[in-house]
């Protein structure tokens, strides 16, 4: 009995070896800084290192990333005074998460539902759940619309605009914001943030990933105003 | 510097010429060159600039630093191999998992290595290089007979 369940963890061990060689998927490049990363535009930071994610297939150690997969996104030029960063997360899970949907929203996001619309800054967001369906999230996507028509469609104040002239809004593409149709929500999760920076900051803007104990891989998708900034890239959890 | 190993020499001369502070400052100059040239790409050009200098490190010895002993000439580079996995750990991990992707504990092993040891290298084990073959390696500086050839 013993030998069969040696025998079949080794059977497994290789298949996922050999399926990741076939997918290419290396580990993060480890970087003294984040100042000698000069090719790419994200960096993951564990406790001790910090790495360049400079391929789209990520081995992620456990060990080394015990809870929270702590990005960093690095400055890039743009031609735009502000970047907006539309991240989705999507968690595959070992078991059934609580939450299909959460949001998060980072600091400099403005919201007008005065009478004379001004914009007023928004609160920051924190890994809040989406209470409705997958079907009512993707059914509010089917037409445009702006932060405060999706504020009444998803009865939660998540969208929001990037600037107070109210030029810029995270529902400007409501396309992206749908999920993916392949992604089996009864083991995963999907966490979209609203990420907003000055595009001309020397400041590196994290964001963090959850990662509990039953998480088996993370599916990041990235869109921005800002060309360089977008991106798909997979992390298998071991 | 490591120039031959004198009989003369105190226990410190001769640790002094058994680490290899030249090339291993020729080594550190250009992996921070190769780093700011090339960022997170530098790990393959920095881990070949390791073994370039690694082999011509035998010749440099015997020629220029004129240390003609077997023994402290595999000492230094050695101890080259040492301080340069210190230097550049964190190239050296780069490119040795982009080699070995399935390795979970290289990258903790190199870490390891790396930290602790130079300390050990330089404190311990040369000293104990030094006490049992200081005498083997020394050369005598004793003029041979006039007209010896």
């Amino acid at each position: 009995m013993k030998h069969s369940s040696a025998a079949l963890g080794l059977m497994a061990a290789l298949w996922l070896s050999s399926a990741h060689a076939q997918e290419n998927c290396a580990r993060p490049t480890p970087v003294d800084s984040l100042g000698d990363i000069k090719f790419n535009y994200l960096a993951l930071k564990s406790p001790h290192n910090t790495y360049a994610i400079d391929n789209h297939c990520i081995l992620i150690n456990r060990r080394e990333f015990p809870k929270i997969l702590s990005f960093v996104v690095l400055p890039v030029g743009s031609s735009s005074t502000t970047a907006a960063l539309y991240i989705k997360s999507y968690r595959t899970f070992s078991n059934s998460p609580p939450y299909r949907i959460k949001l998060s929203r980072g600091d400099g996001w403005y919201l007008s539902d005065s009478s004379d619309g001004t914009a007023t800054a928004q609160n920051r967001l924190d890994d809040k759940p989406y209470t409705g369906t997958i079907q009512d999230w993707n059914a509010a996507y089917s037409t445009a619309g702006t932060p405060l028509d999706f504020k009444d469609r998803l009865k939660i104040r998540w969208h929001a605009y990037a600037d107070d002239q109210k030029t810029m809004s995270s529902t400007d593409d409501p396309t992206y914001w749908t999920t993916k149709a392949d992604f089996d929500f009864s083991h995963g999760t999907l966490t979209a943030y609203l990420l907003r920076f000055p595009s001309n900051s020397q400041t590196p803007i994290p964001f963090n990933i959850y990662l509990q104990d039953e998480v088996l891989r993370v599916d990041l998708i990235l869109n921005s105003n800002v060309e360089a900034l977008a991106g798909e890239y997979k992390f298998i959890i071991h | 510097m490591a120039g031959p190993i004198r009989a003369d020499d105190t226990a410190q001369d001769r640790i002094t010429k058994l680490l290899p502070a030249d090339v291993t400052a020729a080594f550190l100059s250009a992996k921070t060159a190769l780093v700011a040239l090339f960022g997170e790409h530098a790990a393959t050009y920095v881990f070949w600039t390791f073994v370039a200098i690694l082999v011509i490190c035998p010749f440099y010895f015997w020629f220029v630093t004129k240390a003609k002993n077997v023994l402290q000439i595999g000492f230094l580079m050695l101890s080259f191999v040492v301080f340069a996995v210190s230097i550049a750990d964190t190239q050296f991990i780069a490119y040795l998992q982009k080699l070995f992707p399935q390795s979970e504990n290289l990258e903790a092993i190199v870490r390891t290595t790396a930290s602790i040891l130079p300390i050990l290298w330089a404190f311990l084990i040369s000293q104990i290089f030094v006490a049992a073959f200081g005498d083997k390696m020394a050369v005598s500086d004793t003029p041979g007979p006039a007209g010896a050839h």
